[in-house]
């Protein structure tokens, strides 16, 4: 599986050293968070210096919804230098054929132009159930995008945006007849930018809940049975299950804003994030943990650690704090490596990687209690419940 | 109760370009009979009895049924051109009057070999090649009623192919006459009947309210089933020999099926596993890509 930058705010040196240490496979440019004319001088830049890495643009399409809102936050997507495919949208307006048909137009004819390695076409948000408006307009897209895209085909690969509220994740039959439909419509594209929303950006101890990881790996293993390719964006820790269920790649940025998907990124707000806390990605406690708990652990428990060279970037003698950059490169580091572990091309075998590794998340869990350390809730050991809950429940949703 | 033959006789009367007239099989309303035509060629007539009580609301709708469902399967078998389809003879779609009683006649060609089920029947394990070969006819068959005419066959099993033995259509599906086009208003005149073989049919036809998702994937589970049997020399992957009825669809429904892997394990995996895909009980969960089912046959 591959890896991908997320890219969004702060960006600095991070893509570039990624793709330099062999961390990251490729990068999604964010429409949000750089004007159109540098988004294309660092596509250009990118492919020069890693001309075998895989350039995407993610439109983001799905923020024109809300566009319209008193403060909404749009960065590059609106002003004097933004994307001229960009413009409030009412559902009403995409509920007609000809409006979808030449959105997908405008937004496919401005990729065309970059050197991106493969097109994403835009979509909207299902926001609430597969049975639903939305529902119905995103299929509209689904079924279009082949057929918009025929007036710029140049052989890339087209990847349709296939972006799912939780919430409607709920209804089991819905989503199994929403994929069926959706693998059967006529002209289909190579594959999807799939995107998982979220109801706010924070990232849960869990980090997933009920239903949710099961479900998205089953839209995983059913778009690969059907011979998609699959990108799934913001993943972060969940990238090695995803991976395990079939998905080709994963993005993942260094905000909590990049790591999972929320709309809430683009709607107005009374309050603005606090620099983060810098965090360590274990691998083999399945997640992060901040870099002080990391500095007390090390010592007593060093399994806390890879073993990788990013591991360096967490010096002792500065209290295992890493500078920002080299924060994100370990992240990738660490989940290149999880996911190497957990993946294999049969999905069952998949899958007893994972619980292995959960198995043995489990272990080093119990030995950090036993120094007597306190976990934060966020750093805690209780993901490895729910997810083993949610890869029985894919097993059985998968007729494993 | 399977439909009286008519007297060889009776259908001379009717049919005098046509000769012979022997007995094949019959139906609940069809007869099918082996004929040579004025040009010398064999073809199989069949008859399709109508039924004759028009005089209540019932016999009204059963006669409607039949002759609706005979015409859909003749007007599809002269659209369809894929070579796995049997094709129509030279007896085109006819009423007639046999005995006293309203019929609708045609004729289809006449394929060597015999059907699948009595190939099964011997108990023999057929090599990957040939059931490779026998889902690349199936999966071929169902991509033309779908893609070409949004039909779903909703019968395929064995008794429904042929094996011809012949190199360019080894497997050839027979026997149309409860195809569904999604398209078009339903036929079946009694709506808790559900128009299948229940061994053979997919889950989702169990659902009351089918229709609204029936799709091609249907028929790609009947056609996983049939390979499935093929492959083992009679075992079906869920059904035991006396299971009633209700078993049969409790079966269908919830048990999960035997694994091809274990049974053939000398098969490659690759098509054991797309062939236990094929009978997985969502439909979603079957591939439906048929042109990539076909590369990975070839």
């Amino acid at each position: 599986m591959k890896l991908f930058a997320q890219h969004g705010f702060g960006t600095g040196t991070k893509i570039e050293r990624g793709l330099r240490e062999g961390l990251l496979d490729g990068v999604v440019f964010g429409a949000k968070d750089i004007a159109p004319m540098k988004l294309g001088e660092s596509l250009e830049q990118i492919a020069a210096d890693f001309p075998n890495s895989e350039r995407f643009f993610d439109p983001q399409f799905y923020a024109v919804l809300i566009a319209a809102q008193p403060g909404a936050r749009l960065g590059s997507l609106v002003g004097a230098d933004s994307y001229s495919y960009f413009e409030a949208r009412r559902r009403r307006d995409l509920e007609r054929e000809s409006q979808v048909l030449a959105d997908l137009r405008n937004v496919l004819d401005f990729q065309a132009a970059l050197p991106v390695t493969g097109l994403i076409a835009p979509n909207i948000v299902i926001r609430r159930s597969f049975d639903s408006v939305e529902a119905t307009i995103a299929k509209s897209f689904l079924r279009h995008a082949v057929e918009a895209a025929s007036s710029v085909a140049d052989g890339r690969p087209l990847y349709v945006t296939l972006a799912v509220a939780t919430t409607a994740l709920a209804d089991r039959i819905e989503l199994q007849n929403f994929l069926q439909e959706i693998t059967e419509i006529e002209r289909p594209p190579d594959g999807f930018y799939l995107l998982m929303e979220k109801p706010d950006q924070s990232i849960s101890a869990a980090l997933t809940e009920p239903d949710v990881l099961s479900r998205w790996m089953l839209i995983n293993h059913t778009l690969k049975l059907n011979g998609f390719r699959i990108i799934n964006g913001y993943t972060d820790a969940l990238a090695p299950y995803l991976g395990a269920a079939g998905a080709d790649a994963v993005g993942t940025g260094w905000y909590n804003t990049l790591k999972t998907f929320s709309l809430k990124k683009f709607e107005p707000v009374s309050d603005f994030a606090r620099r983060p806390v810098p965090r360590y990605t274990s691998k083999s406690l399945l997640k992060s943990i901040r870099c002080t708990e990391l500095h007390d652990l090390r010592g007593m428990t060093p399994a806390v650690l890879n073993g990788l060279p990013s591991d360096a970037f967490y010096d002792p003698a500065s209290g295992s704090e890493p500078e920002a950059t080299e924060e994100a490169l370990q992240n990738w580091d660490a989940l290149r490596e999880m996911s190497r572990l957990t993946a294999s091309a049969d999905v069952v075998a998949s899958l007893a990687a994972c619980r292995a590794a959960l198995n043995q998340a489990e272990e080093l869990y119990v030995r950090i209690r036993d120094t007597g350390l306190t976990m934060r809730d966020r750093s805690s050991g209780v993901h490895i419940g729910l997810i083993r809950e949610e890869l029985d429940a894919f097993e059985g949703l998968a007729e494993l | 109760m399977p439909a009286q033959p008519f007297a060889p006789e009776v259908l001379a009367a009717a049919f005098r370009e046509l000769a012979g007239f022997h007995f094949l099989a019959t139906g609940s309303y069809k007869s099918v009979y082996r004929v040579t035509t004025s040009l010398g060629g064999e073809e199989v007539l069949k008859v399709v009895r109508l039924p004759q009580d028009r005089t209540t609301e019932e016999g009204c709708a059963l006669h409607a049924q039949e002759l609706g469902r005979a015409t859909r399967e003749t007007r599809l078998l002269e659209q369809c051109r894929c070579p796995c389809i049997v094709r129509l003879g030279s007896v085109l779609p006819r009423m007639c009057e046999l005995e006293g009683e309203s019929c609708l006649a045609y004729s289809e060609e006449f394929l060597p070999g015999g059907d699948l089920k009595a190939v099964i029947a011997q108990g023999q394990k057929p090599m990957a090649s040939q059931i490779a070969s026998l889902l690349s006819c199936l999966v071929s068959a169902i991509g033309e009623l779908w893609t070409g005419h949004r039909a779903v066959h909703r019968d395929i099993k064995p008794a429904n192919i042929f094996a011809t033995g012949l190199l360019d259509r080894p497997y050839v599906v027979l026997d149309l006459g409860i195809a569904y086009n999604v398209s078009e208003p339903g036929l079946t005149a009694d709506p808790s009947q559900i128009p299948a073989t229940p061994l053979y049919m997919a889950p989702e036809m169990l659902d009351p309210n089918f229709r609204e998702t029936l799709s091609y994937r249907a028929d790609l589970y009947s056609a996983g089933v049939t390979a499935f049997e093929f492959a083992t020399g009679g075992i079906h992957p869920l059904a035991k020999k006396g299971d009633g009825l209700v078993k049969t669809v409790s079966r269908v429904l919830h048990q999960e099926p035997l694994r091809l892997s274990a049974l053939r394990p000398d098969l490659p995996p690759q098509l054991t596993s797309l062939i236990e895909q094929l009978i997985k009980k969502k439909p979603a969960l079957r591939p439906g890509n048929l042109a990539l089912i076909l590369k990975q046959l070839a």
